[in-house]
């Protein structure tokens, strides 16, 4: 696959039903226990437990100029467990993972796949002009 | 045959500036010229579409194929058939086997995310993480 927004945020985008200033955050994926689905996949539910590695805090300072979503870098504390292959963007806020959108698939990233060591891992967003996501 | 009774009993017809709809002999409208086009004008709109919801089977059909085939143009702008034919193009099976993926276009998404970088730091010696 590749870096895509998954299909259920995109059409959430012409509702207004996901909002990104909500608590937004990434989780760490193992395709061996589980391979997100951009065309399936909407919420958080649909990504087996096992398969979640590991999960950020609230991204920090988010911008949404002129359609790109871009946030601070951000640094996943001590992390352990099995290799993971992407990283998923999606929305904390809802008080239930069969509510949480899933927003972003990413699989596409120097240092994916990544074994954690149990030291620290820092996501670099894009610097370039479609920093995490560019609408 | 009673609702077409109940059709040919109305009757249009004009008496010098203005359009009457007269129905069993009584005037139900008595327009003036201008008010009776723009009557006319809005009942064709919501004919078509009342029709629209009358065929809707057959719309959500098509609109399927043109959504399936990526076309970049489509025969309905209702939002209940345009998803249900959303859903089509992408699990009829039907359409699935007879446009494969491989011809299925759909419509392009122009999103880009972005490719970032992951960075890995060695663990934290059990001696300092006190001090981090």
């Amino acid at each position: 696959m590749a870096n895509a927004l998954f299909d259920s945020y995109r059409s959430q985008c012409l509702t207004a039903d996901v909002d990104l200033d909500d608590s937004i955050v990434l989780v760490c994926v193992d395709h061996a226990d589980d391979t997100p689905n951009v065309a399936s996949d909407d919420f958080l539910d649909d990504i087996a437990g096992a398969a979640r590695v590991a999960t950020s805090g609230a991204f920090a300072s988010k911008t949404f100029t002129a359609g790109v979503f871009d946030a601070a870098d951000v640094t996943l504390t001590s992390v352990t467990g099995d290799p993971f292959e992407s990283l998923v963007i999606y929305n904390n806020t809802p008080g239930t993972e069969a509510t949480k959108d899933l927003i972003a698939f990413i699989d596409t990233a120097t240092g994916l796949p990544t074994t954690p060591n149990g030291g620290d891992i820092t996501v670099q967003w894009d610097n370039g002009a479609n920093r995490i996501f560019k609408l | 045959m009673e609702l077409l009774a109940q059709q040919q009993a109305v009757r249009v017809r004009h008496e010098g500036t203005r359009v009457l709809v007269i129905k069993d002999g009584r005037a139900l409208l008595d327009l003036p010229w201008q008010a009776a086009l723009d009557l006319s004008k809005a009942l064709h709109a919501q004919g078509k579409r009342a029709e629209e919801i009358d065929r809707a089977k057959a719309i959500i059909a098509d609109q399927a194929i043109i959504t399936r085939l990526g076309l970049r143009f489509g025969i309905t702008s209702h939002p209940l058939l345009l998803r249900e034919a959303g859903k089509d193009a992408a699990w009829d099976s039907k359409l699935r086997r007879y446009i494969p993926a491989a011809k299925a276009m759909g419509i392009a998404s122009q999103t880009i995310v972005g490719a970032p970088q992951l960075i890995q730091y060695p663990p934290v010696p059990a001696a300092q993480e006190g001090i981090r």
